[in-house]
């Protein structure tokens, strides 16, 4: 039995680091080449106050010290595994934002809807409820908007000029009351997080 | 078969006097003039019908010429107001004017359904024939840029009020 006195962590994970290293060699070289090197012969450390069990040529051994050696590796970066986490779910939002466009959870949006040539523009509004939708009329003839189902008016009329917004709580077809050949919809959508979630 | 001819040829003077427009040389105070005149001549149509219908597709329609052509006079009036124009009365204005206090008088021995028919007719007639003119007189002719996109912000209006006659025509034949 052999003994290596060290001093300090520094030079544990130092002579650790070496001994793994001579290890993975010699396991190299042993299971290829049939070549045996003696084990620890040329990294005996000078003795002081902290004993160390002596390594023995064992399969386990070389299979903690890889181990060790990994430890060491990620211990030798600059990155915490909080960042590299932070890190993707950025990227995943960007991704997100790229197909439904700029979208927020959080903050409830304005969507305008511009009256004009006799028609509802955009005529199709996407959003999510308590989204705004602000109605403006830049026709010269006066427009309103109405609800197709109930048939009830929502706005009241809107001459040239004249804006009216309401409150997004649910999908909804709606129409002119004074020219009923001009149609529209708002369509509601899950906010991202209920997306994720289903 | 005779209300119909009376319509068509009726619709035939309003249309070549509208078409009067083209020859002689426009100023924007004219255009200003024709264009209160020609909604002010549906508004008129408009009230005899609502006098005179009890077809709530035709009464219903009224109140819309009513409403909308009313709403385009009013903008006209503060159009030219902010822009210093002052419209004058010209042979255009005037031939309009003359072809419908035929029409009215037309209208006023109809009644029932015979009017109905009648009114829609030439409410589509008379709004094929604003169209034409506004197109290819007077939105060419306008001076003023101002103007000018006031006339061509009234096309799609007046065509929707064409599809609406068209289809409350249909609705009551």
């Amino acid at each position: 039995m052999r003994t290596i006195d060290v001093s300090g962590s520094h030079q544990i994970l130092f002579r650790l680091k070496t001994l793994s290293i001579m290890y993975l060699i010699r396991t190299i070289l042993h299971i290829f080449n049939g070549i045996h090197i003696p084990l620890l012969k040329d990294c005996r450390p000078a003795p002081i106050n902290v004993q160390v069990m002596v390594l023995k040529r064992s399969k386990w051994i070389i299979a903690a010290l890889l181990i060790s050696v990994g430890a060491l590796g990620v211990s030798c970066t600059n990155t915490t595994p909080d960042e590299k986490l932070t890190k993707v779910e950025v990227i995943k939002t960007q991704t997100d934002q790229d197909i439904r466009g700029p979208k927020s959870d959080q903050s409830p949006e304005k969507h305008v809807v511009t009256i004009k040539d006799m028609k509802y523009n955009p005529a199709q509004t996407r959003a999510q409820i308590g989204d705004t939708i602000l109605f403006t009329n830049k026709d010269l003839v006066p427009h309103n908007i109405a609800d197709s189902l109930t048939k009830e008016w929502l706005s009241p009329q809107l001459n040239f000029g004249d804006e009216w917004s309401m409150i997004v709580t649910k999908s909804l077809h709606f129409y002119c009351a004074y020219h009923p050949n001009m149609e529209g919809d708002i369509q509601v959508e899950l906010p991202l997080s209920a997306q994720k979630s289903n | 078969m005779f209300y119909k001819k009376i319509i068509t040829a009726v619709s035939a003077v309003l249309i070549s006097s509208l078409m009067f427009a083209q020859s002689p040389k426009l100023s924007d105070a004219d255009i200003a003039h024709i264009g209160v005149t020609a909604n002010q001549i549906d508004i008129d149509y408009a009230a005899i019908a609502q006098k005179k219908s009890s077809n709530s597709e035709v009464v219903d329609f009224a109140k819309l010429m009513t409403k909308d052509h009313s709403a385009v006079i009013d903008q006209a009036v503060a159009l030219v107001t902010r822009l210093g124009v002052t419209p004058t009365d010209n042979d255009v204005s005037k031939s309009l004017m003359e072809g419908a206090k035929a029409k009215q008088k037309e209208f006023s021995k109809l009644k029932g359904s015979g009017f109905d028919k009648a009114y829609l007719e030439n409410e589509v007639a008379y709004h094929k024939a604003v169209l034409e003119t506004l197109k290819t007189t007077l939105i060419p002719s306008a001076k003023n840029s101002d103007l000018k996109e006031f006339l061509q912000a009234l096309v799609a209006p007046f065509e929707g009020h064409l599809q609406h006659a068209e289809m409350a025509l249909q609705k009551i034949k």
